[in-house]
């Protein structure tokens, strides 16, 4: 086969065919792309197939190999080709090499730029990811750190102002608070202190696993509910009543415990 | 005498595989990301030992997974650098099965696993991803030029 009957198969723009031998010496080429004939170019010296002899000196006849998107330099000029190899006779039957060169520069420029694009998107969707992440983190250990605290902090004593004096209270001495107009009534079996507070206030103040609000009036010590009956409950020797709204997350509650 | 030796450059996209490449053959950096589409080839002569290794550097189009890299680029090489980049978790995180992926292509050639981007990170980090990852890695930074041309050298060196 010669070159013009190698080209015969092949028809397309930015084309180039040549021939080389085994020792990638060019024989024959039609220049279209890169000047080649009576140039010191060595197909196994400078290109991409360097080293490569004996992989294509195994090619059988007929057999082709094919390279595609390869960025690099031929001859001196950078582009994006596809190659295929084919091995083929001459007219003398010897084996040679026929090498078609694709130069797909401007098409591969087209498949970079959406390549490009979604590649960037996906590392910034990534990045977007993993700061959300570590947020959602973040946010999970201020709140533990800030439940440990709470119950750390508030889970012994609690200051009650009794007639003129402050007293530091032990919350497991506690039976229930009871509004009591601007005061609260702080209940335990031995005695009864009033103190100037809020029952929004003292309930944020108090350990959640340890104290429930039952009524819009009442926060009882878990602990000391002797039992619970429809709408009301028995601390110490007190019957409290439960308030409606709070009788469903009570029963949650005391479930949990 | 003049030694050939084909070396593939996989892992993730963005991982800085390219720019590994034109730190070790040109000596540049450039922060501006271009995708590699196909792959990219290039060459460079190093001695190594008195011997001159010539190493065509086929710098593979990054994938989300080793799974996806075409066989026939990967096909004829004595020597792998598997590249990810310690400032993204998602490109080390399967690295196992990656390698595993691309050793089977391979015939347990020369393989140099390096973690790109180490300017990107504090040296603790490293250290507990070494303990945690469980494959022996170099970092490497392709923009300060750390450790890049000994990195090249070392699978060189494994190659021959």
């Amino acid at each position: 086969m010669n070159l013009a009957e190698f080209k015969s198969q092949e028809i397309g723009k930015n084309v180039q065919f040549l021939i080389f031998d085994a020792q990638g010496t060019v024989l024959a080429s039609d220049d279209v792309l890169l000047k080649m004939t009576g140039s010191e170019f060595n197909v196994f010296d400078d290109t991409m197939f360097c080293g490569m002899e004996e992989s294509f000196a195994q090619l059988s006849e007929g057999e082709e190999l094919k390279f595609d998107c390869i960025e690099t330099n031929l001859a001196g000029r950078d582009s994006h080709y596809d190659f295929l190899i084919k091995r083929i006779p001459d007219e003398e039957g010897t084996l040679r090499f026929g090498w078609v060169i694709y130069d797909y520069g401007e098409q591969y420029q087209k498949i970079f730029e959406l390549q490009q694009e979604r590649n960037l998107a996906e590392i910034q969707y990534n990045r977007v990811e993993r700061e959300a992440l570590k947020l959602r983190e973040e946010r999970d250990a201020i709140e533990r750190l800030y439940g440990e605290l709470k119950e750390g902090s508030s889970s012994q004593y609690i200051l009650v102002k009794s007639d003129s004096l402050l007293v530091n209270l032990d919350l497991t001495e506690i039976l229930y608070f009871e509004a009591y107009g601007d005061y609260i009534k702080v209940h335990t079996p031995n005695k009864m202190y009033v103190t100037y507070n809020t029952m929004k206030s003292v309930e944020s103040s108090l350990p959640q696993n340890q104290f429930f609000r039952i009524h819009r009036s009442f926060i009882v010590r878990l602990d000391k509910i002797k039992n619970i009956e429809q709408l009301s409950l028995e601390v110490g020797d007190k019957v409290l009543p439960i308030g409606k709204s709070f009788k469903t997350a009570l029963v949650e509650k005391m479930g949990q415990l | 005498m003049e030694i050939v030796k084909k070396v593939v450059l996989v892992g993730h996209f963005g991982v800085g595989k390219t720019s590994l490449v034109k730190r070790f053959v040109h000596q540049k950096f450039s922060e501006k990301y271009l995708t590699t589409i196909g792959v990219k080839i290039d060459k460079k002569e190093v001695d190594i030992g008195g011997n001159r290794v010539k190493l065509m550097l086929w710098d593979i189009a990054g994938e989300s997974t080793a799974l996806k890299i075409p066989q026939k680029y990967l096909s004829g090489a004595h020597g792998v650098l598997y590249v990810f980049d310690l400032s993204r978790k998602e490109t080390y995180e399967h690295i196992q099965n990656d390698l595993f992926e691309v050793n089977k292509s391979l015939d347990d050639n020369a393989c140099v696993i390096l973690a790109n981007k180490a300017d990107l990170v504090e040296d603790d980090f490293v250290k507990e991803l070494k303990d945690s990852l469980g494959v022996g890695f170099k970092t490497t930074s392709a923009k300060t030029g750390d450790n890049v041309e000994e990195a090249f050298l070392e699978l060189a060196r494994e190659m021959i």
